[in-house]
């Protein structure tokens, strides 16, 4: 464990942080984007659009290093968008991310309740559903965490197995792949890039941890070196995949996609055992999303409800377990019912394309806020430096929001362009929330604030300068933009 | 701009609405840490610790301490004396605090029920 100058403990290294950026992004829905990404080129070059995405979000990487480095702290991206951009912006950019978050999280439960009724028919997918999101929602509550060296254990344990199983599918065909770099031109690969980024959702959530590493240049350096893991191993999967296992058979139809693919894959390509063996690693999978998602959704509920953006009952702790009660108990009716929805719609296709757009304009973000940052804040002392003055950051900016329009029409059909309306109908539902309902809230609060202030001046301190003596209308100047 | 003499009122007095509060100190029975308070603009430290559920205060730095805390004595003092929420300043940028994630939530937890 390290001691700071100033004496602060810190004890995270450079393998943990890999394994939480790494970890942070494994999810069973993942392998539903591995065999979409494969399937839409014409022949078996997954692989290219993988690690172009891989690589996009290096760029992306860069962008949240030098942000992380300027303001290290938990707040993260709701942070840097503030700086850049301001409160309100940054609210509803933030109100909008955690609720798409939230679709993913019961997203992911539907893809593992089937992942665990084709092992346990007598249970079927609600059943599990229910069952999955009530025991990671308790953990939740109890303050149970996926962390350091159990966090190592599962990312390092799933990145084996994922690349043991790869390995003898590809050897059951002597390593043969009919058409490697064949993928059918630009626009299926431009396509493809889009959901690809969907494979590397999260990476950036390990910047919370800035403040436990013991060096700093940890967390950019293990975030390029998660990526490059994510990419190696899903490239590997998805031309093992494909290579040992019909098209079709892995895909399912437009109309009726394979929600197991994965598990499908193990049993045909390795038997039982494989298929067992694909079943655990797709829990350890998504039992870190369900710990990671459950838990950062429910955190920021109960930030939002302290800062008087969310109702105050979401505030509530629970003195027993220390977390944060309230807030967690309606994460988990949202995710319940999110579930439930994507169940009996069975459109998990349209929340996956929705997840990967809204990261692809996160990444945008990210990129815009380092140049905004850099006018605005030119002074402000950046340990991480992203190369390329205000062109990289600009150039990953665009690219990014191509993307994520890109994944919009990337079919003309409703699970991609209602992604899209249902993106819009988060955003502006948020835009309207903060401004209608936030804005005077927190102008009201300011101004209770100010009067606080005022009275507790008079009686306990006679030592304040005349700067602080301001009238009750100025308390708050600045904050709400 | 708050002097240092009213900073070291607002910890003293947000030690005392802790050490009052017997929710509180059953929630921080195990919850012993050092944390480091440090005004930027002052340039003055002062030490929180929470020992058994009792919170006390003094001047000065601890050897080794399991948080940071850092902002202008303003925003500081509004915080102890629990005129300002801390998650508003943390949220953008005004108030630094370095420490696990679980710890700042927790601290933000004891503000939380001292004043809403």
């Amino acid at each position: 464990m390290g001691i700071e100058a100033g004496g602060l403990r810190r004890s995270l290294g450079l393998r943990t942080v890999v394994s939480t950026s790494a970890g942070l992004t494994f999810a069973s829905s993942t392998f539903l984007v591995v065999v979409q990404v494969a399937y839409y080129l014409v022949g078996d070059a997954a692989w290219i659009p993988i690690l172009i995405a891989g690589a996009l979000c290096a760029l992306a990487a860069a962008a949240f290093s030098e942000l992380n480095g300027m303001y290290p702290t938990a707040a993260g991206i709701r942070l840097y968008i503030h700086r850049a951009f301001g409160e309100e912006p940054a609210l509803i950019i933030a109100l909008t991310y955690m609720t798409v978050v939230t679709v993913v999280v019961g997203t992911e439960a539907y893809v593992l309740s089937h992942v665990l009724s084709d092992v346990m028919p007598a249970i079927p997918p609600p059943g599990w559903i229910f069952l999955m999101l009530t025991i990671a929602s308790v953990a939740n509550l109890r303050g149970i965490k996926v962390a350091g060296a159990f966090q190592d254990v599962i990312t390092y344990s799933v990145i084996a197995s994922i690349v043991t199983m790869s390995v003898l599918a590809l050897g059951r065909v002597h390593f043969q792949i009919p058409s490697p770099i064949h993928t059918g031109g630009f626009m299926p690969v431009f396509n493809a890039v889009g959901f690809a980024i969907f494979l590397f959702v999260g990476f950036e959530w390990v910047t919370p941890l800035a403040e436990e590493v013991r060096e700093p240049r940890s967390i950019p350096v293990g975030m390029f070196i998660a990526l490059a893991l994510l990419a190696a191993v899903y490239s590997l999967i998805a031309v093992a995949m494909f290579a040992s296992t019909g098209r079709e058979i892995l895909f399912g139809s437009e109309l009726q996609r394979q929600a197991i693919p994965h598990v499908l894959w193990a049993a045909r390509a390795l038997g039982p055992s494989g298929r067992l063996c694909m079943v655990v690693t797709s829990l350890f999978m998504s039992l870190t999303t369900f710990n990671a998602g459950l838990m950062s959704v429910s955190r920021f509920i109960y930030s939002m409800a302290r800062e008087h953006v969310l109702p105050k009952g979401l505030g509530q702790v629970s003195v027993r377990f220390r977390t944060p009660g309230a807030a967690v108990l309606v994460v988990y009716l949202i995710a319940i019912v999110v579930s439930f929805i994507v169940y009996f719609t069975e459109r998990y296709v349209l929340l996956v394309n929705l997840a990967a757009a809204t990261e692809s304009f996160i990444y945008a973000i990210a990129g815009a806020s380092v140049m905004a940052l850099r006018r605005k804040e030119g002074q402000t002392l950046r340990p991480f430096r992203m190369a390329g003055g205000l062109g990289l950051p600009g150039v990953t900016s665009i690219i990014f929001l191509a993307i994520g329009i890109g994944v919009f029409f990337a079919r003309p059909q409703s699970d991609y362009w209602g992604a899209a309306l249902l993106l819009l109908f988060f955003a502006l539902g948020w835009g309207s929330y903060v401004r209608c309902i936030v804005r005077p809230r927190k102008e009201r609060v300011r101004a209770e604030q100010a009067a606080r202030r005022t009275t507790r001046r008079t009686p306990r301190s006679a030592t304040i300068t005349a700067a602080t003596d301001r009238p009750a209308s100025d308390a708050g100047e600045g904050l709400l933009e | 701009m708050a002097s240092a003499a009213e900073l070291q009122d607002s910890l003293e007095s947000f030690a005392e609405s802790c050490n009052a509060n017997e929710r509180l100190r059953v929630m921080n029975r195990d919850w012993n840490r050092t944390i480091h308070v440090h005004a930027s603009d002052l340039g003055c430290d002062f030490t929180l610790q929470s020992v058994s559920g009792a919170v006390s205060v003094q001047s000065g730095t601890a050897a080794e301490v399991s948080m940071a805390i850092r902002a202008t004595s303003d925003v500081l003092t509004e915080i102890f004396y629990g005129e300002l929420s801390p998650n508003e300043p943390y949220n953008d940028g005004r108030l630094r605090v370095q420490g696990s994630e679980n710890d700042i939530l927790h601290l933000d937890f004891i503000t939380a029920m001292l004043w809403g």
